[in-house]
């Protein structure tokens, strides 16, 4: 029996590091591109000993801007994969799901064509505003034309699957203005719809810009609530579209769910490659270094953190990961996981929180309610262990 | 060891103002006696608790016994006696001085005499020690013996010629040091064939050994085996074991005699037998009359204390009875918070054996402590005639019984160098004191006089003295007594509950200002919750102050990228932890941090 894999790979490259960004990833310098994509292969065919026990269902590259690597080595990557994951006994490889997160402005018709034949079958268009000034804001290299080319250009080349990330809660934004990027993304049916609250990390530029201690009490109340009605209005709006929430802040058609996001939230079996890249196998978290110079001198082995869950964090995890999602926490399924009715484990937190209509325990399942969702934090530590 | 007669042992102290490099001293001795080897030294040696070293500062009075060859070829024993500082800690000092019959005094060849130089001089003349002044830091730049010497001459009026000049921490001049110890300090009188007298000027508990008591033997001798009783507290024990002090250990030996110091275990498991002052006998053969003890030290700072996990109460009070044998000025009784629970109302000798004790519970027996606001003892006089004392404030008679109420003040002395004298008036003004004069020392420096209210000087008033002098004024007080004053009791209300762990007593012209200053803290400290929580000062049924805590409308965590669950979960642990440290007072989280707040209202200022 071969379990499910997902694989995710991360390319640390992007032309400009956005002012909100602070994951691993940077402006290539020259020579980085080529030694990277070496790596990656090599870790990738270090790997060969999962092949043994995984069978890989879904595959999401991200980054950073993976689209800025020319498609030949996007191919040359994605058989790799291939390659070192077939095996004669289960014949070909074809995952369900495979993901490219892709910046408008970095697309062509030549690229796209290769993606499909590569086998990419999803594509991630990050739209984050309709408004260009607010592109600007956020220190993004394109317009919303160049992403309504994009789409065009993507439809074209027979993409069914996209989807487009959106990003809610800059300084400034009105619930009118949010609304009119959402309507403007809608025109293009994307089949995904992922809705990110702004979080202000400190290190980023707009952390200098905007840190909360920076703004007056009068500014961030306002700044808030603005916030968080622009958070309702984009439920509203998204279902009347005819899109289901299934996660906090992932929106989708009926079927089009992302499987690869589901495996996250469902605790399903992962593998990352590249820099900085999480894996979850067997129980044991584990991630690779940040570092380009270690990763590349060592692409397999880079493991900067492991850690093997304890009985208490499984159960933490797995009950707040599905909190994130519309399902929430199945109790059988957690009953047949832990041997424990969860009732036993979490007689405060969901008392509490069933109490207040922030969750609701129905046929089964516990889950946030709509008003739970925008406070879901405060649930999910009371259900850490 | 003990074939080393009497004639050739010099129980002695170090004393000086904070900071004039008594603890380095202390260290250079031990070093130069070749106790240690220079590897082996720490740095210094003596402030042996964790927290001394941190703070730099001497707590506990240390004990060590060291061995000194002099110029003219023979041996001394030398018992050293650490004593600690700051004004706080006096009774420490007396303590370590009844074991003695000479004091080093340590005086800053920069800085010259500071009012604990004198205060501590003065105890050390009490006690009819032999003085012997050192001027330290004499590398310094600013260094000016000279002037120093005089101003010993003048201001203490001892003779002060031939003091060593030197410096502990560069090790110049130490050896004239040691050589005047031999010379001018006298060795102890005493008579080892008279009944067992000695004086119990410190102990500890320790896990193994049970009671350790330190003491100083005046007549007698003691030994294993030897039944020992307690004059006061009437308690009575087999010694199990005797020796004196290495640095930071005990070394076993056969023998005390008169004019020895050092420890003594005996099967003593009750620490209440024990009491730092008493005197120590002979079951067998008693001495005629016991030691006269020091005097006992009142407390002047109260607060409660709360163990943050209530499951932790009889830990607090099996902690509070061990530190208490180590320090008999802390005193305790049990009392209970609606807020907080179980705890006790502590009394201290000061904000800082406040802080320390405080501290010391948290780290030597593994404490999470919630502290309430330090108070003074108010003498409430009520309608009926009758005065209580009250030292919580929870405790107050509603205002219809009360007649008037006083309050302890205290005569301080500052002293400045004149170019502070504006700044520190003003202080004192600020905090309600009496100007009473002032007398120039000499050109540059002067002594202020005020009469100020104990509870205006318990929170900070130390801090903001040396922040207004850039460090140069220095704070004596004496209690002098009570006096008539206008005060209240604040109460805080929280989403409509009064909590009674943040409620405290104040003067009536700032109780505006200080409830102001206390929603605006607790606005800050308390988490916002689903709910808007309105916070109120106020007076009786008048509520004078007030902020909100807003609603929570929105706390949600961003993406996942790539599947990294351990940053995530992260974040919600910290979360978490964050709640653990919260107290309920009816559907609010208060973090116990919110309590300790209201220590430090004026860091604004």
């Amino acid at each position: 029996m071969y379990k499910d894999l997902s694989v995710y790979i991360h390319i640390p490259f992007c032309v400009k590091k956005c002012n909100y960004c602070d994951f691993v990833s940077a402006p290539p310098k020259p020579g980085q591109l080529k030694a990277y994509a070496d790596a990656l292969c090599e870790e990738i065919k270090l790997s060969a000993a999962y092949a043994d026990n995984f069978n890989i269902k879904t595959v999401f590259i991200g980054g950073g801007t993976p689209s800025l690597y020319d498609s030949s080595v996007m191919v040359y990557i994605l058989d790799t994969l291939k390659s070192t994951f077939e095996n004669r006994r289960r014949g070909s490889y074809i995952p369900e799901e495979l993901t490219v997160e892709c910046n408008p402005g970095t697309l062509d018709k030549i690229k796209l064509s290769d993606y499909k034949r590569a086998g990419i079958n999803r594509l991630s268009i990050g739209l984050q505003s309709a408004d260009d000034k607010e592109l600007k804001l956020l220190g993004r290299i394109h317009t919303y034309e160049d992403w309504e080319k994009s789409m065009k250009l993507a439809r074209m080349c027979g993409f069914d699957n996209i989807n487009t990330d959106i990003i809610s809660g800059l300084f400034g934004q009105t619930v009118g203005s949010f609304e009119d990027t959402l309507k403007k993304a809608l025109i293009y049916s994307p089949e995904h719809i992922s809705v990110y609250s702004l979080i202000v990390e400190e290190g980023t530029p707009f952390y200098e810009k905007y840190n909360p201690e920076s703004l007056s009490g009068e500014e961030l109340d306002k700044w808030e609530e603005e916030d968080r009605l622009i958070y309702e209005m984009t439920n509203k709006v998204l279902s009347e579209y005819g899109y289901e929430r299934y996660e906090i802040s992932n929106y989708a058609k009926k079927g089009c769910e992302s499987r690869h996001n589901m495996v996250y939230w469902r605790r399903g079996d992962y593998l990352g490659f590249g820099m900085s890249a999480a894996s979850f196998i067997d129980g044991v978290r584990f991630a690779n270094t940040d570092s380009f110079g270690e990763y590349t001198a060592a692409p397999y082995g880079s493991v900067k953190e492991k850690e093997t869950l304890t009985l208490d964090e499984e159960m933490s995890e797995s009950a707040f990961l599905a909190l994130r999602t519309s399902y929430g926490i199945s109790c059988g399924k957690f009953y047949d996981d832990f041997g424990k009715d969860i009732h036993d484990i979490y007689k405060d937190a969901i008392e509490k929180w069933t109490g207040n209509g922030m969750l609701i325990e129905k046929d089964g399942r516990i889950f946030c309610s709509e008003k739970g969702f925008n406070i879901c934090n405060m649930i999910m530590a009371d259900f850490i262990l | 060891m003990s074939d080393i007669s009497q004639s050739h042992i010099r129980n002695f102290c170090i004393i000086a103002h904070i900071d004039h490099g008594k603890s380095t001293l202390a260290d250079r001795i031990i070093e130069k006696t070749g106790l240690l080897t220079e590897r082996e030294m720490q740095e210094q040696v003596l402030d042996n608790m964790e927290l001394e070293r941190e703070r730099g500062i001497t707590i506990k009075a240390q004990t060590v016994r060291i061995v000194y060859t002099a110029k003219n070829g023979e041996e001394y024993i030398f018992n050293l006696i650490d004593t600690p500082g700051h004004v706080d800690f006096n009774y420490e000092v007396s303590r370590s001085l009844a074991a003695c019959e000479g004091a080093v005094l340590v005086v800053d060849a920069a800085q010259g005499i500071e009012a604990q130089t004198l205060a501590n001089c003065y105890l050390a003349i009490d006690h009819d020690l032999e003085i012997m002044p050192v001027i330290n830091k004499i590398d310094l730049p600013s260094a000016d013996p000279e002037r120093v010497i005089n101003e010993i001459e003048d201001v203490i009026g001892l003779e002060a010629q031939d003091a060593p000049l030197i410096s502990a921490k560069n090790g110049i001049n130490i050896e004239e040091v040691l050589e005047q110890i031999v010379a001018k300090i006298p060795a102890p009188e005493g008579d080892s064939k008279k009944p067992l007298k000695a004086l119990i000027f410190d102990s500890i508990y320790d896990s193994y050994k049970g009671v350790i008591v330190f003491c100083r033997l005046f007549d007698g001798a003691v030994k294993k085996g030897t039944q020992i009783l307690m004059m006061a507290t009437g308690a009575k024990a087999e010694v199990v074991e005797v020796g004196t002090f290495g640095a930071g250990q005990f070394i076993p030996c056969d023998e005390l005699s008169a004019g020895m110091v050092g420890y003594i275990t005996a099967s003593l498991k009750d620490v209440s037998g024990t009491r730092v002052g008493d005197t120590v006998t002979d079951a067998q053969r008693p001495c005629a009359e016991s030691l006269p003890g020091y005097k006992k030290v009142l407390p002047m700072v109260y607060c409660g204390l709360y163990p943050a996990d209530g499951a932790k109460y009889p830990d607090l009070r099996d902690a509070l009875e061990k530190l208490q044998l180590n320090d008999a000025s802390l005193q305790y009784e049990a009392e209970t918070s609606v807020a907080l629970g179980f705890g006790f109302r502590c009394g201290f000798l000061g904000l800082l054996h406040l802080e320390i004790i405080q501290e010391r519970l948290e780290r030597e027996y593994n404490l999470d402590l919630v502290t309430t606001a330090p108070g003074v003892v108010y003498k409430v006089y009520k309608t009926d005639g009758t005065v209580v004392e009250v030292t919580n404030p929870s405790n107050l008679p509603d205002p219809s019984e009360i007649d008037y109420m006083e309050e302890p003040v205290v005569d301080a002395e500052i002293m400045v160098t004149t170019e502070y004298i504006g700044a520190i008036m003003k202080l004192c003004q600020e905090r309600r004191g009496v100007y009473m004069g002032m007398e120039y020392m000499e050109e540059t420096r002067a002594l202020l006089r005020y009469v100020l209210p104990l509870n205006e000087i318990i929170y900070d008033f130390f801090d903001s003295l040396k922040s207004r002098s850039r460090g140069y004024a220095s704070f004596d007080y004496d209690i002098k007594g009570y006096q008539r004053a206008e005060l209240v009791k604040l109460d805080i209300l929280i989403n409509k509950e009064e909590v009674d762990a943040l409620s405290f007593i104040v003067h009536a012209d700032s109780a505006y200002e200080r409830g102001r200053k206390m929603c605006e803290k607790l606005k800050k400290e308390i988490p916002r919750h689903l709910f808007e929580i309105p916070i109120q000062a106020a007076i009786g049924s008048k509520v004078i102050a007030r902020e909100t805590v807003k609603a929570v409308r929105k706390d949600v965590l961003a993406k996942c990228y790539g599947g990294d669950i351990t940053r995530k979960k992260k974040l919600l642990e910290k979360q978490k932890e964050g709640k653990k440290r919260m107290r309920q007072i009816g559907n609010v989280e208060i973090p116990q941090k919110a309590f300790m707040s209201v220590l430090k209202l004026d860091d604004e200022d």
